[in-house]
């Protein structure tokens, strides 16, 4: 009867101390089941009898204890399925709950030329191109890394295009578009690379 | 006393063998789009029913942008008493810029000239349901390498007088649109087409 009186206790330690662990719900945005390839994103496994006990399967926690997730541009359009694993009282890791995220292509960058973004009047002139996100990507700052390889840029009234490589306007460029009237529109359309590739375009008015 | 003392250690086992519920979060992922709508679910440790998200779908406005709205997880535990489960909370951000499209043709393309329809939309890239944001193109600009000044109209079609102008250009000549668009995003987009 000992025994049984023993084994009731342990138990009944054991329901409270997991009541307390299990007063934790969760809550997903189901609207947004994504991860970007390109983009390295941070994964958290929560809940669970233990938190401490739980892990994220096939991955290893970075140096700083996080657990991170870079899809590949080949994995684009496919699912990816990342499990969490909870440690049983035999010290066995088991697979508990599985979620399911579409990959998506990174966002498109926005176009600046010298800081100035679309729709800017341009005060100054710059020989600087650079592409990058804005505040309206899901992810935090920081993340993006793109190249502008090439330019064309087309002004309002001007035959022909001015086309060149890299992400610095040519000196030669740079001066003719100081020699165009104000309040001239022009366009600049680069190629990037880096997240991801294409084209993008912004509209200034000089 | 055997059988009780089995039938007592499988019932611990197989208590102590059931998970609480467990679930995956992305940090990065913790937004909610102006004028986008969101749905949320929520979950619970087996002991929880009746779990419910509250508010269970969003619909943020564009003066809520910057702000965090706190989305809550609660249940009824075995005494059918409500029990609060924990929140998160989501920044409100700017929707994504949308594509523009001449006739169907995105950014980059080869201009198809047989029409002068103007839109917008999102591609696969935006983290949520493209088909959950229309727009509506108000006005567009054009500008044209070797055409002195822009092409201006209202509304999401070219003009035929602007579309002459368009189908004269010379062949391989970068035509950039400008157009202004409203929506989950309002404000200038552009594309860049080859004639």
């Amino acid at each position: 009867m000992k025994i049984i009186y023993s084994i009731l206790a342990v138990f009944g330690v054991f329901t409270a101390f997991g009541q307390v662990e299990e007063r934790e719900g969760h809550v997903q945005n189901t609207s947004i089941s994504v991860l970007y390839a390109g983009i390295p994103q941070e994964i958290v496994p929560f809940g669970g009898k233990i938190c401490e006990n739980i892990r994220i399967a096939g991955m290893q926690k970075n140096e700083e204890g996080k657990y991170i997730v870079t899809p590949t541009q080949s994995q684009v359009g496919t699912q990816l399925s990342i499990s969490v694993e909870e440690k049983d009282k035999k010290g066995n890791y088991k697979v508990v709950h599985t979620t399911n995220y579409m990959i998506k292509p990174a966002p498109k960058p926005e176009l600046s030329w010298g800081g100035f973004t679309d729709g800017s009047t341009v005060s100054a002139f710059s020989q600087i191109l650079s592409v990058g996100y804005g505040d309206n990507v899901p992810f935090g700052k920081g993340k993006d890394n793109f190249t502008v390889e090439g330019y064309s840029i087309v002004v309002s009234g001007l035959k022909g295009s001015l086309e060149g490589e890299g992400s610095e306007i040519s000196e030669l460029h740079l001066e003719a578009l100081k020699a165009i009237s104000k309040g001239s529109k022009v366009s600049i359309s680069v190629k990037y690379s880096g997240n991801s590739s294409g084209r993008t375009t912004a509209m200034f008015e000089l | 006393m055997k059988k009780l003392i089995l039938l007592i250690i499988s019932f611990l086992v197989l208590a102590g063998g059931l998970s609480a519920q467990v679930a995956i979060e992305s940090r990065d992922i913790m937004v909610v789009y102006a004028g986008i709508p969101a749905t949320f679910k929520a979950g619970a440790s087996g002991e929880y029913t009746d779990v419910i998200a509250t508010p269970s779908t969003v619909l943020a406005s564009q003066g809520q942008i910057g702000q965090r709205i706190t989305v809550s997880a609660s249940g009824k535990d075995k005494k059918g008493n409500t029990v609060n489960l924990g929140s998160r909370n989501y920044i409100v951000k700017k929707a994504p810029k949308p594509e523009l499209y001449w006739n169907g043709i995105p950014e980059g393309g080869k201009a198809n000239k047989s029409g002068g329809a103007l839109s917008c939309r999102y591609g696969n890239n935006v983290p949520f349901d493209p088909s959950l944001a229309q727009f509506e193109v108000l006005s567009y600009t054009i500008t044209l390498e070797g055409i002195k000044g822009s092409l201006e109209g209202s509304g999401s079609s070219i003009s035929a007088a602007h579309l002459e102008v368009l189908k004269s250009a010379a062949e391989g000549s970068i035509v950039t649109i400008s157009v202004r668009v409203s929506g989950p995003y309002e404000g200038l987009v552009n594309s860049t087409f080859k004639i």
